[in-house]
């Protein structure tokens, strides 16, 4: 087994944040460039090599083909599966950690449904929108949330227009001002949803090449002509892309959509407890306002907060981060020899777990808060993940227990041996104890025949961990 | 009591008694609470007026040119509503009496809004005009609750649902083949869960603790009593709502104490793609429901006392939009069913489609009318009705529990 190196609990407390779980690479290179560097190069993701993880998601062949064809495939239930599993293996694999992590983030913001009809085929190239611009401007973001295939399809715009006599669909409109950017339904009104959902009648899909299309001849102002629309009116008359283009970019500047969504990535990357109100979370939307909704910079600003700073392992791994976190802890290899039986093996986990990816039960996406998370039957479902993982019951995953602690002569060894490479470090004393207690032995007893049998308990409890289970 | 002690009696206590021959033992011995509520939340907003067909009113049909659902695709139910063909399942149950309809029903004026999101918190907390950390259900098992519960006494289906907020020890099930511990091959279940109670006995984050003490509290209860499935899988069908109103329904027929379940159905925001009455979006959603209500309504041993309400955030709006489907609108329905539900009859009061609110049927009931009388005449009393839904003071019930 590598010897880990020990790192500050300050810098185990950053990779949790901004990783989706420590491995022994990221151990080595904060302890080479510190844990300041190491955020700083992670959100330039592109000046990091990702070759290995690219090579692993060439097996999805099926997600590489053209919109078009996918549709034209009308495979939507493996497309979703494979969605799935693709999105587990760049989870696990991609060395950069902050971006997929932000992905995760972003998809759930601007939350689709990939089990609406079609919305699957479209999500392969949406979700790359998502990882260009994952550190970009929030305002780029939303337009090209506005105009990706999979929310027109997913909120019905593409079938919204001004020129029938019928009134256009209000669905995106309404989330667009409620979930996307404004927050709180308090802060518009029900005219503001009338007149957005005509701005942007006409934003549709074109079916023959399946990219986005506006149609001019859809488009009709009607009650948002001339109308203040939150701070901000059309200039442009019937037909015009632009209205809805501006209007996108006036949303994201808006106070309300910055304390929105500056106190939502303070909620997960620092507290979910943590108050709109707090001085760190204005610190932040100060730089979002600064930076003209700058995500790199916002985030930048976030993780030099003192408030960041103060609150290691106070959240709970949401159900995915653990079983990502679990995979990499384990350095579990995955078999794509087959990557639909791959994936749905692996999509059984999540929905044993409950949180299916891009399968968010609504608009609002799957929740922020631990408390959401947390109940019996959770942990119950929890725990069980860590027991599957250590028994090598995860479908086409493999873990090799032999290895993981190897090289230990007593019991106290075993323990932290397992605790350092599935942790970074070994367990806190009193659950160091605990387990030395389900071995029935003390720290310097020698391992005998009987311990080495209960390897697999072992790194199952550790993943169990009320340790483990937090970040 | 400490922790480990307190389970073992829960678990001897919920241990089978056929042996001895004594009997059922008695669970939950609050009042009237033997009774259980399963509430099936409609997420994203039925359309009213598509489910329950206005059925003699032109202005239904001149509203929705695309989408009406034509008279070859109604069932006649008392000559002024009709319900869509998807619904048929749940014509005999209206026969038999054991279901009813409740129509214009909604939130009251002061917490009326057209946000999904806020009409079902506002719904949930059963509050005029707010949301709160507390649900109506979640307030009515916290008021009954004697301190040591059982474990299975309110539980949420999939999530704990917001209306069960407040009752601390509300729990949620996936599945409950799930509620085992499946440990590797070199250990026993009874060692790891010695082992999880003293590693989180000192868990630092407190959500972690109190969760796990309940976690482990219901693998005993839920291995002791060999947890399982007793009724038909093929009657509850495939889909996601059918299979879990069979967990409900295996609950209550093993009388663990349950007394409120919630349910959730997503998938009824139809903006698009209504479909028409014999294919699409709308007919499969209420196929599944009428098939998933009929399968629990049949396979439920003592049906007398069980009561399924059906609720919805809000209507949708009465005319059709430009993508063949409805907007957010205001008067919804409810549905009742149960053994001794006073069924066969669509009540509330319907004003008709000629008297719309700003394009909307309006709110003419307020849903806390229906689960009211629920509480009062069901699970509790009149004195608890006030701590259930403070502020809300209308007591002239619509008579769904004689």
């Amino acid at each position: 087994m590598s010897s880990s190196p020990r790192l500050s609990s300050y810098a185990h407390h950053v990779i949790s944040r901004v990783t989706f779980g420590q491995t022994p690479e990221i151990l080595r290179e904060v302890s080479l460039v510190g844990s300041g560097s190491y955020v700083q190069r992670q959100l330039l993701p592109n000046s990091i090599d990702d070759s290995a993880c690219n090579n692993l998601l060439g097996a999805f062949r099926r997600l590489y083909r053209p919109t078009p064809e996918l549709v034209a495939s009308n495979q939507q239930w493996e497309v979703q599966n494979e969605l799935v599993g693709m999105s587990v293996i760049r989870a696990v694999h991609s060395r950069r950690q902050l971006q997929e992590v932000m992905v995760d983030f972003w998809s759930n913001h601007l939350s689709v449904n990939a089990s609406k009809r079609r919305v699957a085929f479209m999500l392969p190239r949406d979700n790359a929108l998502f990882r260009q611009r994952a550190f970009g401007r929030f305002e780029d973001l939303l337009i090209a949330s506005a105009k990706s295939l999979s929310m027109l399809t997913y909120l019905d715009n593409r079938s919204s227009r001004a020129d029938i006599d019928r009134p256009p669909n209000e669905n995106y409109a309404r989330e667009l001002l409620e979930i996307h950017t404004l927050g709180r339904p308090d802060a518009f009104t029900e005219a503001d949803v009338k007149a957005v959902a005509h701005i942007f009648t006409g934003w549709t899909i074109d079916t023959g090449s399946w990219s986005f299309q506006f149609r001019s001849n859809w488009n009709r102002l009607g009650p948002a002509q001339g109308r203040n629309i939150l701070g901000w009116t059309p200039r442009y008359p019937d037909g015009y892309i632009e209205n809805g283009e501006w209007i996108l970019r006036h949303l994201a500047r808006h106070p309300a959509t910055a304390r929105n969504i500056c106190h939502k990535l303070c909620r997960h990357f620092i507290d979910d407890a943590i108050s709109v109100d707090d001085p760190a979370v204005q610190q932040v939307v100060a730089r979002y306002n600064s930076s003209y909704t700058d995500i790199r910079a916002t985030l930048a600003t976030l993780f030099t907060t003192s408030a960041f700073r103060d609150s290691p392992a106070v959240r709970v791994k949401r159900p995915n981060e653990l079983l990502f976190a679990m995979l990499r802890a384990t350095n579990a290899e995955f078999n794509l020899g087959d990557v639909q039986r791959f994936s749905r093996g692996i999509k059984e986990e999540l929905v044993r777990l409950r949180q299916i990816t891009y399968e968010a039960p609504s608009p609002k996406g799957y929740p922020i808060d631990d408390a959401a998370w947390m109940d019996a039957s959770s942990l119950i479902n929890r725990w069980n993940l860590a027991f599957r993982v250590a028994a090598n019951r995860v479908e086409n995953t493999r873990i090799d227990t032999a290895s993981i602690g190897s090289g230990a002569r007593l019991a106290g060894e075993l323990v932290d041996r397992i605790g350092i490479q599935l942790l970074g470090r070994p367990l806190p004393e009193a659950e160091r104890r605990h387990l030395l207690t389900h071995l029935g032995a003390s720290s310097d007893t020698p391992l005998n025949a009987r311990m080495q049998r209960k390897r697999a308990a072992l790194i199952g409890l550790t993943l169990a961990s009320p340790t483990f289970q937090a970040r | 009591m400490d922790i480990t002690r307190r389970r073992l009696l829960k678990a001897i206590a919920a241990a089978p008694v056929a042996a001895s021959g004594a009997g059922q033992i008695a669970f939950a011995a609050d009042g009237n609470s033997s009774h259980t509520v399963v509430v099936v939340f409609l997420r994203g907003a039925l359309d009213s007026v598509g489910a329950l067909i206005p059925s003699n009113e032109s202005r239904y049909y001149d509203s929705r040119p695309g989408i009406a659902v034509r008279r070859e695709g109604q069932i006649n139910l008392d000559g002024q509503f009709a319900l869509h063909n998807a619904l048929r399942p749940l014509k005999d149950l209206y026969d038999q009496g054991d279901l009813a309809f409740v129509v214009g029903t909604g939130l009251d004026s002061a917490s009326a809004t057209r946000s999904h999101f806020d009409a079902q918190a506002r719904m949930e907390a059963g509050l005029s005009g707010r949301s709160s950390s507390e649900g109506w259900l979640g307030r009515h098992l916290a008021l009954r609750a004697n301190g040591d519960d059982d474990v299975f006494r309110g539980i949420g289906i999939g999530n704990v649902s917001d209306a069960l907020r407040g009752y601390r020890n509300a729990l949620n099930i996936n599945d409950l083949a799930n509620l085992r511990l499946r440990p590797p091959n070199d250990v026993t279940a009874g060692e790891l869960d010695r082992t999880l109670t003293s590693l989180y006995a000192e868990a630092r984050i407190p959500e972690l603790r109190n969760q796990s003490d309940r976690a482990l509290e219901t693998l005993y209860v839920s291995t002791v009593r060999n947890l399982g499935y007793g009724t038909s899988a093929s009657a509850f069908g495939t889909r996601r709502f059918g299979r879990e109103l069979r967990q409900v329904a295996e609950l209550i027929n093993a009388d663990l104490g349950l007394c409120a379940a919630t349910v959730d159905f997503g998938g009824w925001d139809l903006h698009d793609s209504y479909g028409s009455w014999r294919i699409g979006a709308m007919q499969d959603q209420l196929k599944q429901l009428a098939l998933g209500l009929r399968a629990f309504h049949e396979n439920i041993r003592d049906r007398r006392k069980v009561t399924v309400v059906v609720m919805s955030e809000f209507g949708r709006r009465l005319e059709e939009n430009s993508s063949y489907g409805t907007d957010h609108g205001k008067g919804g329905l409810m549905m009742v069913l149960g053994g001794s539900v006073n069924g066969g009859r669509v009540t509330g009061r319907w004003p008709g489609l000629d008297n719309l609110n700003d394009g909307d049927l309006p709110v003419t009931t307020d849903y806390r009318l229906v689960l009211g009388e629920l509480i009062s005449r069901r699970l509790g009393s009149d004195g608890d009705l006030a701590r259930v839904f403070p502020g809300f003071n209308e007591r002239n019930w619509l008579n769904l529990f004689g």
